[in-house]
């Protein structure tokens, strides 16, 4: 069944309520919330949304704008019993990437926020034990950045490159 | 100085402490039971399990960072090996979302099709679960059963997409090509094969003794922990949290088909074994109605290769065998999505492993790796 | 049997051995990913692997004659690859199964997998495609055997 837009709108006065002026934006896409917090608020923002019915933590990921000179963290919750979806966004510079962590509102929170700053390089502070959980010890370099490229397409690019509208 | 007791029948003693220690096992990575390549390192106390941590990343093939690189179509080709067992199951939802994204409307036969596909790999995977379980646990003809079965559904796969596994089948716009000739006349045959099956898979283990005793009350997974972690697809709904991607969220017509959503009571090991043979029997219900639903017509809208997805943000997510397979995509107008979050069932079910290997003895540990059925190529992506 | 690395043997004596050994080969299977469930099934009854004398399940890789590599080779994994090779006795032989295993596969790009397992190990028998069928490991076997029966054990022992 569709998510209903009633629930949405439940979903954005409680978070307004609870946290105020420090919500950037709240906009609607394709069904669920985007909601837009400064950093230092993403705990209490998480915590705010657990209290109202979001129990399942989907997951958590980052997001590289060299453009914007900004790195942006994404968490990605549900509600079981609201049918609502929220998607929690912080964005920081990228010469300071440095959030709160979440790991003391949803455990899952953990894995999640290590894959994040193994990839992109963003420290989670307060996190129990923040360290590698994918890559190798000597890999170097945050991969996921736009700005790391894959080598093997460097030295020989992909021969259907041509191939161009 | 230590005075040693053995019965009462006589008392030994020491000139110093004796003490124990902790001792650390290493799990893998390459082990027979680890479905892949999946680390634990274990803190022993004798037979029980102090601390446990798995250790990932031995197939981390960077997906995220491939996908950004490539055209939808090779896209396609590629999420295939992510939960490799279930290879269809893992481009639908990337499919779904470019077609979203793009606001294209799939054909009804091209819906239809992907249900059944969908179920078909529901079931082969479920099969090789039933078989590998019994495998962990020791016994080692079921494995045999479980393979054997497989097959079944393989051939139709087979028969349809041209591979048993990563089948690369479904396109933006809907599938690649329609049913052969012959599909229609093997089906029921098949399905009543997979129904019996479901009746002998849970009379083959759980009448039998041993099997209940390393399976009943091991792993009890509560659902507010399950919920908390992410934890998805039957093993949360062994559980008893009812949670179903077909039943909530109006996805490639499920609503049209009549199936019930098993939940289970306990969620130890014995309940997701259970969860995934009753899901066995419903998939066989869905692919029957499925068959009924199928109306003349195109499988595909017909988008080329040179198609570009629309700039935008959505999440789609899907029912795979393993659980909630998500894909946040995240479009600039390219070709190539700008990021995509590739969220796997597998990556959130491991992750209550901490929890859930706790306190346990040395041979529940496998029991329990067993019974929540993760593919490391979707932990590591 | 210590000898047959310095010595030639007699042809009928080598036909012989060779014989032996190519129908009582142990595989060790180092299933890493995708392709590790394809060469399960050609050991489960409907490829049925035993009938060319190919044991699917040593006990430990000192008792192994074939270690068939099946699977992407990401970087982390490599060291464990290298010492499960280690531990084999010669004469050993190795089967790179699926294209990641043979080139990198459909990960040529990525950052964290090894472009082929051979850049690590001698290998006998590259089995093609993503996956191979079951049936293709079943010929990849039956060319190691005919490799096997063809070679001398003394031109292997002293080259390696």
């Amino acid at each position: 069944m569709p998510l209903e837009s009633a629930t949405l709108d439940s979903v954005s006065e409680d978070l307004r309520a609870a946290l105020g002026d420090d919500i950037l934006e709240v906009t609607e896409n394709w069904g669920h919330l985007i909601v837009r917090v400064p950093p230092e608020r993403r705990p209490e923002a998480l915590a705010v949304l657990k209290a109202i019915g979001f129990d399942f933590y989907s997951f958590g990921c980052g997001v590289d704008w060299p453009d914007e000179d900004v790195l942006e963290v994404l968490d990605n919750v549900f509600s079981t019993k609201r049918m609502a979806r929220v998607t929690v966004k912080c964005r920081v510079p990228r010469s300071t990437p440095r959030v709160p962590t979440a790991t003391g509102v949803y455990g899952g929170a953990d894995w999640h926020e290590r894959e994040t700053w193994e990839l992109f390089g963003i420290v989670f502070a307060g996190h129990p034990r923040l360290r590698r959980l994918l890559l190798a010890d000597w890999q170097e370099g945050f991969p996921m950045r736009k700005d790391e490229v894959l080598r093997p397409r460097v030295e020989k690019p992909w021969p259907g490159e041509f191939f161009e509208a | 100085m230590t005075t040693v007791e053995t019965k009462g029948y006589f008392t030994a003693t020491t000139e110093r402490d004796i003490s124990t220690g902790d001792m650390v096992l290493n799990i893998g990575p390459q082990h027979p039971s680890t479905h892949g390549v999946l680390r634990v390192v274990v803190r022993l106390d004798g037979e029980r399990v102090v601390e446990a941590e798995p250790v990932l990343g031995y197939m981390h093939r960077a997906f995220e960072k491939l996908a950004e690189q490539r055209s939808p179509l090779q896209n396609t080709a590629l999420f295939n090996r992510l939960d490799w067992i279930s290879g269809f199951c893992n481009e639908v939802p990337y499919c779904i979302a470019c077609e979203k994204l793009a606001g294209i409307e799939v054909p009804k036969r091209a819906q239809v099709q992907r249900v059944i596909l969908l179920e078909l790999t529901r079931l082969a995977s479920h099969s090789l679960f039933c078989g590998v379980f019994g495998l962990e646990l020791g016994a080692l003809t079921a494995p045999m059963y479980g393979y054997r079965d497989r097959e079944y559904a393989l051939d139709l796969l087979e028969m349809v997409t041209g591979q048993r596994m990563h089948t690369n089948w479904s396109r933006i716009g809907g599938v690649k090509d329609d049913f052969p000739e012959g599909f229609y006349e093997r089906v029921p045959a098949i399905l009543e094969y997979y129904r019996t099956r479901v009746e002998q898979w849970l009379g083959f283990l759980i009448d039998n003794d041993v099997f209940v005793d390393r399976t009943r009350g091991i792993g009890v997974l509560p659902p507010s922990i399950a919920l908390e972690y992410g934890v998805s697809g039957p093993n949360l709904r062994a559980s008893g949290v009812s949670m179903d991607v077909r039943k909530e969220e109006d996805y490639l017509g499920y609503a049209d088909y009549d199936f019930e959503v098993p939940v289970g009571e306990y969620g130890d090991c014995f309940d997701r074994y259970v969860q995934r043979v009753r899901e066995m029997w419903e998939s066989c219900n869905i692919v029957e109605q499925a068959l009924d639903d199928l109306e003349p017509g195109p499988v595909n809208t017909g988008t080329g290769r040179l198609f570009k997805v629309p700039p935008g943000e959505i999440y789609i997510r899907s029912e795979g065998p393993r659980g909630e397979m998500g894909y946040y995509l995240i479009s600039n107008g390219g070709r190539e999505p700008y990021r995509l979050k590739i969220r796997t069932g597998s990556f959130s079910n491991i992750s209550v492993l901490p929890y859930l290997l706790r306190g346990i003895y040395v041979p529940d540990i496998v029991a329990i790796l067993g019974s929540l059925d993760f593919v490391v190529g979707d932990v590591d992506r | 049997m210590a000898l047959l690395d310095q010595v030639e043997l007699p042809k009928p004596l080598k036909f012989t051995l060779n014989w032996g050994r190519k129908y009582s080969l142990w595989t060790l299977q180092f299933g890493l990913a995708c392709c590790a469930i394809e060469m399960a099934a050609s050991m489960m009854p409907r490829h049925d692997i035993m009938r060319f004398g190919v044991i699917p399940f040593p006990a430990s890789p000192r008792q192994a004659d074939v270690m068939i590599v099946a699977g992407t080779c990401v970087d982390k994994m490599i060291p464990s690859i290298i010492r499960v090779w280690e531990q084999m006795p010669e004469p050993k032989y190795a089967i790179s199964f699926g294209s990641c295993s043979n080139s990198g596969g459909p990960y040529w790009d990525s950052y964290s997998v090894a472009k082929g397992i051979d850049q690590y190990l001698p290998i006998d028998v590259y089995v093609p495609g993503c996956p191979p069928r079951p049936e293709a490991l079943l010929d990849g076997i039956m060319k190691l055997q005919e490799k096997i029966q063809g070679e001398s054990l003394k031109e292997r022992l002293s080259a390696s």
